[in-house]
């Protein structure tokens, strides 16, 4: 294999977003039928070369199976437990402690400070508060069931008529660039060996993976859904609806889904096999879609940490259209 | 006052109907069927298959001099067939004015729910199965899937049926 993991999934979502661009551009020139062939191949090579390096990855993980948080991630230790955890001042590119702060409501006091597996330290449930950050200035509050109950209620009411009437889909960043500051925090989360983010800002919460009550006659990408303070997550087989050309049989028996990724505003999960880690990143650092295309639910690639950022948004609309990836909701 | 309130609270709870629903299992899900469409439960029985038959019909029984058909269940839940053991019912319903049998796995329980414990299901579905689910109720963190046996064949399989 001549690429890393790292370098294919940056390739495969460069593509991705590079075959959106061509897509639109193709209104005014269409493109030639052996133009569409080669791209046709080259998104053909990239997804057999992600099969190949997150299988190839997956092996290697097992061989260190501990592995799951990259070695520069720290945890501090955590003060007296309060309602609201106050995030402090960040470092500027890797947010040892925002992850850990994120968390901390449910954590109280089991974070250590020498590094841990992120999967130990969570406990059954981990939600943050759904409002916008402002990371810099403003403290982020990370609330427990009560305030969280009310914020989640709220958003939902704020985002229904949106996602119900079909007002203009936001099929551009623009509208999430407007909503993000300067700097902003994303939660990275891997499945099936590729890295996604979220911003925090539309991140409603984290639960574990427990009962998945399977309902039938739904797409293959619905996995089920999972009781959470009485209500139902509606949960997405994550690697299965982003990737559904490369989920083969192999790989859906390997994945080990651990975590959903509650998106804010909705009853939608994304399942997630690990957390990475939240990172404070600028917007100059996101190599963001600037035209509408096929796939409005990709943001952008951030372009250090090599992965997608998810426009959870556009992704809402989509799973409440029941869409898979690739479908277009203009 | 207390008058007053005892006025509301019946009003309430009469929007809010009791429904009953017999429950059984099917793949490690549990599902409900309105109590008023089951006429009994049998054990399972030697089910006589019927050559030319849709692929949801498992075959016919002998109720007291009754021919029933028996749809397979799983089938048309899109799940794989099982073995059938000592669990395994014959649950005998009234559904679109005919009486059929549906196989599960076993039957659990009657269970009481109020309408507005009634959720509405995840409106994703695509295949043909999803319509006949009607809503999901969570009761004691487990997850009740209520089907509506009206739904459970389309017109011209209902009438397909009276066929056979």
């Amino acid at each position: 294999m001549s690429k890393s993991v790292d370098e294919t999934v940056f390739d495969f979502f460069e593509l991705l977003l590079h075959e959106n661009d061509s897509s639109i551009t193709g209104i005014s020139k269409p493109p030639s039928h052996g133009d569409k062939s080669l791209q046709r191949e080259a998104i053909g090579n990239e997804v057999t070369s992600l099969d190949d390096a997150i299988l190839a990855e997956r092996a290697s993980v097992r061989l260190h199976q501990t592995i799951t948080v990259t070695p520069e991630v720290q945890f501090a230790k955590v003060k007296a437990p309060s309602p609201n955890v106050v995030l402090s001042e960040v470092a500027p590119k890797v947010d040892k402690q925002s992850l850990e702060k994120l968390l901390a409501p449910v954590l109280k006091t089991e974070v250590k400070t020498e590094p841990k597996i992120i999967e130990e330290l969570i406990q059954p449930e981990i939600v943050s508060e759904g409002k916008p950050v402002d990371d810099t200035e403003q403290p982020i509050s990370f609330a427990a069931e009560e305030p969280l109950a009310v914020g989640r209620e709220e958003a939902i009411l704020v985002n229904k008529p949106e996602t119900q009437l079909g007002i203009t889909p936001p099929s551009i960043t623009k509208d999430l660039q407007e909503v993000l500051d300067d700097e902003f925090q994303v939660l990275f989360f891997k499945v099936a060996g590729l890295t996604l983010a979220v911003p925090l800002v539309s991140l409603g919460g984290i639960v574990k993976v427990e009962r998945i009550n399977h309902i039938i006659g739904r797409p293959s990408w619905f996995l089920g859904v999972q009781s959470h303070r009485e209500e139902q997550l509606n949960i997405v087989d994550t690697c299965a609806w982003v990737m559904p050309e490369k989920y083969t049989d192999k790989l859906a028996q390997s994945v080990n889904y651990q975590y959903l990724v509650l998106l804010e505003g909705s009853n939608w999960g994304l399942t997630c096999e690990s957390l990475v880690n939240a990172v404070k990143i600028n917007k100059s650092q996101v190599n963001w879609r600037s035209k509408a295309g096929k796939r409005p639910w990709l943001a952008g690639v951030v372009k250090e940490q090599m992965c997608g950022i998810l426009h959870v948004q556009a992704l809402v609309e989509m799973l409440d259209a029941g869409l898979g990836c690739q479908d277009s909701i203009g | 006052m207390k008058d007053t309130r005892n006025v509301a609270a019946v009003a309430a709870s009469k929007d809010d109907v009791v429904l009953q629903w017999v429950t059984f299992k099917l793949d490690n899900e549990t599902y409900g069927i309105n109590v008023m469409q089951v006429q009994e439960v049998l054990r399972y029985t030697e089910i006589a298959p019927v050559p030319g038959a849709p692929y949801y019909v498992l075959g016919i029984i002998n109720l007291r001099g009754n021919v029933v058909t028996v749809i397979d269940t799983r089938s048309r839940f899109g799940l794989q067939s099982a073995e059938v053991d000592d669990s395994t019912r014959i649950v005998i319903i009234e559904a679109e004015k005919q009486v059929i049998g549906i196989l599960v796995d076993s039957v659990a329980e009657v269970v009481y729910l109020r309408r507005s414990e009634i959720d509405n299901a995840p409106n994703v579905g695509t295949e043909e199965s999803a319509k006949f689910i009607q809503g999901v109720s969570n009761r004691d963190n487990e997850l009740l899937i209520l089907v509506d046996l009206d739904k459970l064949l389309s017109d011209e399989e209902w009438a397909e049926l009276t066929q056979l």
